[in-house]
């Protein structure tokens, strides 16, 4: 029997209709001329429609009377309540997906951890911008003593006078209320702390107004 | 109770506890006053304070600084995660920026920078530790004819 490389390859993808405008000209032209290639044609077109005779004949034994019915019915149905569809959901993924307990510890344990980690919040600030020849306040202020807390205040009346430390035209006053980790300023700054009122200023400029504090 | 039962009760609480330590959050607060020495005048009657101040707020200037008169210009709150930087835009071309850092013996650590300029430039870097619900003042700088004070608050719910 005759063969044509064309009947296995092209001609099932002319039938689905698979192939560019070009190449289906091509091979329609061709199929003129190729007895095999018109057979193999002819076959796949009988197979297609003996497989919709077969799907036609099984849906006419189908039962379709009800099947409205049955949509409605369906949606109407009442659902059954969380609790119930929460226990079948975790016993379907318990079938599904079966997890040992110490698998479960483990990533308790590991959860656990992360919380920790999140809880430290040890988080490093994002980087600010930089100051440029910013100075920072001298050593001196650094090395004063810690800033009392709260609790430790003594219950003095409000000092309103400048605790001045002149230090390259910066004076800088200890705080009760905030503590100062850092202070650095392109302008003259002074902190000025009111026990009484729990009050912290940070006074940036040499502007010294007559409100001022 | 068998262990098979307990250990998924533990995930769910342990998974529970991590996602609320992961929406942790701080509140920052910042209110503008614009503090002047020339009364503001109203039609009616010349007020000391001008804006919906807070008594807090009233006492705390009153109590600090002698200008005759005070105008709220705008206060924000914002919650915000630890460890971000926030922006706050302030009047007269101004910008604060606030990242609250940690929490630690009660006490909310900010790193706090002022700038100003068309192109803003950082003239003040602080880093302050304060109580929670605590607040700092920041002031000095001139706008028209008086002196911004910026109000810096945090809180943490515990």
């Amino acid at each position: 029997m005759a063969t044509c490389p064309h009947a296995e390859r092209l001609i099932p993808l002319l039938h689905d209709g698979e192939l560019t405008s070009p190449l289906r000209r091509e091979i329609r032209s061709h199929l003129a001329t190729c007895v095999p290639c018109t057979r193999a044609l002819s076959i796949l077109e009988r197979e297609q429609e003996l497989l919709g005779q077969m799907i036609d004949e099984e849906i006419e034994v189908i039962d379709f009377s009800h099947f409205w019915q049955g949509v409605e019915y369906r949606l109407h149905e009442p659902q059954p309540s969380w609790v119930v569809r929460l226990r079948l959901w975790i016993e379907r993924w318990h079938l599904t997906r079966p997890l040992s307990a110490p698998a479960w510890a483990v990533a308790a344990v590991l959860l656990l951890t992360f919380g920790v980690l999140l809880q430290q919040k040890s988080a490093t600030p994002p980087d600010l911008v930089q100051l440029p020849q910013t100075p920072q306040l001298p050593s001196p202020l650094a090395k004063s003593p810690p800033f009392p807390t709260p609790s430790s205040q003594s219950p003095s009346p409000p000092d309103r006078s400048w605790e001045r430390s002149d230090l390259d035209n910066e004076f800088a006053l200890v705080s009760n209320q905030a503590q100062i980790e850092s202070l650095s300023s392109s302008d003259t700054v002074a902190v000025w702390n009111d026990p009484g009122n729990n009050s912290t200023v940070i006074w940036i400029g040499s502007d010294m107004s007559e409100g001022m504090p | 109770m068998s262990l098979s039962r307990i250990a998924p009760l533990g995930f769910t609480l342990a998974l529970l506890w991590a996602l609320q330590a992961l929406a942790e959050e701080v509140e920052l607060r910042v209110e503008t006053v614009l503090a002047t020495n020339a009364p503001v005048v109203t039609t009616t009657m010349t007020k000391k304070f001008d804006g919906s101040f807070n008594e807090d707020l009233k006492e705390q200037l009153e109590r600090t600084f002698s200008y005759s008169s005070y105008q709220l210009v705008e206060r924000v709150s914002r919650k915000v995660q630890w460890g971000k930087r926030e922006d706050f835009a302030l009047p007269g071309g101004r910008l604060l920026q606030i990242a609250p850092r940690e929490f630690t013996n009660n006490r909310i650590a900010l790193q706090i920078m002022l700038m100003e300029g068309s192109i803003p430039s950082p003239f003040m870097n602080a880093s302050l530790l304060f109580p929670n619900h605590g607040t700092v003042l920041f002031a000095g700088r001139r706008y028209h004819d008086g002196v911004f004070i910026i109000r810096i608050g945090a809180t943490v719910k515990e």
